[in-house]
């Protein structure tokens, strides 16, 4: 699978040396949460602990992330990944874009993508409405369930009006950074609360 | 709140991943793994494995000469095992005709069934022929052994060409070779690589976890004759094994686990020899598979 000319590179190799116990568990920790909860969103595709779309393991994707820059497969531009966190995520980004445009997945919109549909039929396009109609239900109670919660309320409609990305809504909204980051956890958090509530009520999206 | 329905999708999934690029805390992060079934301990354990065992098993990468050897050597350990088979039978039965008449003539009705397909008529035979010479039939159901081991490995090469050759090749090394560099390069570059290349994809590793039933009895985790470098790769597999989750292979492989003394007491024995780096592979090997051990009873 990897020839000699993947052996580790010498910075890599430094890289790895450099990381201590502790910095390797709290690395793979927030890797591991990163993987999970990009590639889960609110669709809950896949039902065993751990497992993302196209079959693959939370602990597979970071480990091929990992694998992928000490192989010297891919290289760590530190002018535009800052630290190796950063550089990491941004590779399990890309390894999900590839697993999430597999022919399982096609539906799911991968990074920023917009959502794809190929060869659509009747029953793909009755199957589509139906999710855009949970998508419908699942924001609107998200919303209801945040009444009391301005912050939250603010976000959602900042992302509403355009605001793509934590920067953009800290923008929008004139709020600090800090207080998107938890509001966007809090609604987040909620939506997945909500979406398995769903689903074990047999209301499952997809 | 919406009545544009691509929108709620939009908004959805920007809430979900600007949420993920938001700084989680270590007890956040842990939570979030929690409540998706993920133990985060474990996953760092699991994702250091793979990085550790991936790389451990690149530094002992073969040369490319050493894959042009370990390959002729394939072809004639298999080209030996045929001719050995067909010798031992051939020649014990001559010599058995010429200065035993009646235990050839015992034995060779048995021929037939020692070399059929049928593997229970091969265990007839065998049964028989040791009553008749425990010698001859001892020779003949190590040369069958050897046999079947080759026969069944070609059989499985057929259906998964990805991992069959290295699996072979593995397998033949650890089976006919006695050169120990060899058994490096069958545990290093062979077999502990499939293992954990395989592991990415569920299907694949049921296919090759339950192929290493083969593998398991050529391990010498419990009582190395000679101790090599290759010990903790061993043990590697060993632990993989019986992780697995496949009832027959882990079964296969609790028979072949000592007590995690044992491994403690070759660790002990051997470990201040080895250079640091190799120390340390080798203690966390033990600690891993001393923790599997524990978590299966």
């Amino acid at each position: 699978m990897v020839g000699d000319a993947d052996r580790m590179p010498s910075d890599v190799r430094r890289e790895v040396d450099r990381l201590s116990d502790g910095e390797w568990r709290a690395l793979t920790l927030q890797l591991g949460r990163y993987a999970l909860q990009k590639s889960r969103r609110f669709y809950w595709r896949t039902g065993n602990a751990g497992e993302l779309p196209y079959g693959e393991m939370t602990e597979s994707i970071v480990s091929k992330a990992l694998l992928l820059w000490m192989s010297g497969r891919r290289r760590w531009n530190r002018s535009e990944y800052p630290d190796l966190e950063t550089f990491l995520k941004a590779a399990i980004d890309s390894l999900l874009s590839h697993s999430a445009h597999g022919f399982d997945n096609r539906r799911i919109g991968a990074g920023d993508d917009p959502v794809r549909v190929n060869r659509a039929t009747p029953e793909s396009d009755l199957l589509e409405r139906e999710r855009v109609t949970e998508h419908d239900r699942l924001l609107a109670e998200i919303v209801r369930q945040s009444s009391e919660d301005g912050i939250a309320l603010e976000i959602v409609e900042a992302i509403r009006q355009g605001a793509g990305t934590r920067r953009a809504i800290a923008a929008a909204t004139g709020r600090p950074a800090e207080v998107i980051d938890n509001g966007l956890k809090r609604i987040r958090r909620l939506g997945t609360t909500i979406a398995r509530s769903r689903s074990a009520a047999g209301k499952q999206t997809i | 709140m919406t009545t544009n329905k691509l929108d709620s999708q939009e908004v959805l999934r920007v809430i979900n991943d600007a949420g993920a690029d938001a700084p989680h805390t270590a007890d956040e992060s842990r939570e979030a793994l929690a409540d998706a079934g993920i133990d985060a301990d474990e996953l760092a354990r699991a994702i250091r494995d793979d990085v550790r065992l991936y790389l451990r098993a690149r530094e002992h990468d073969r040369a490319p000469w050493e894959a042009i050897r370990s390959l002729a050597f394939a072809l004639t350990a298999v080209s030996v095992a045929v001719f050995v088979v067909w010798f031992s039978i051939t020649y014990r039965a001559e010599i058995a005709a010429r200065h035993e008449a009646t235990r050839a003539s015992l034995i060779g009705p048995l021929l037939p069934g020692l070399s059929s397909d049928d593997a229970s008529r091969r265990s007839v035979a065998l049964a028989v022929a040791q009553e008749v010479d425990p010698a001859f039939a001892a020779a003949t159901a190590e040369r069958l052994r050897q046999w079947e081991a080759v026969s069944l490995a070609q059989a499985r090469a057929n259906r998964n060409s990805v991992y069959q050759p290295r699996i072979l090749a593995g397998v033949l090394k650890l089976e006919f070779s006695r050169d120990p560099d060899d058994r490096k390069v069958a545990i290093w570059s062979d077999l502990l690589p499939v293992l954990v290349e395989a592991r990415r994809n569920r299907d694949d590793f049921v296919d090759v976890a339950i192929e290493y039933q083969r593998v398991l009895p050529l391990l010498r985790v419990r009582n190395p004759d000679v101790f090599l470098d290759s010990y903790w790769g061993e043990l590697w597999i060993l632990n993989i094994l019986l992780e697995s989750k496949i009832v027959p292979v882990v079964e296969a492989a609790r028979q072949q686990a000592p007590e995690p003394a044992v491994v403690e007491r070759i660790y002990q024995m051997h470990a201040p020899s080895l250079p640091d780096r190799d120390r340390k592979a080798f203690e966390e090997a033990v600690t891993v598979y001393t923790n599997t051990v524990k978590a299966l009873r």
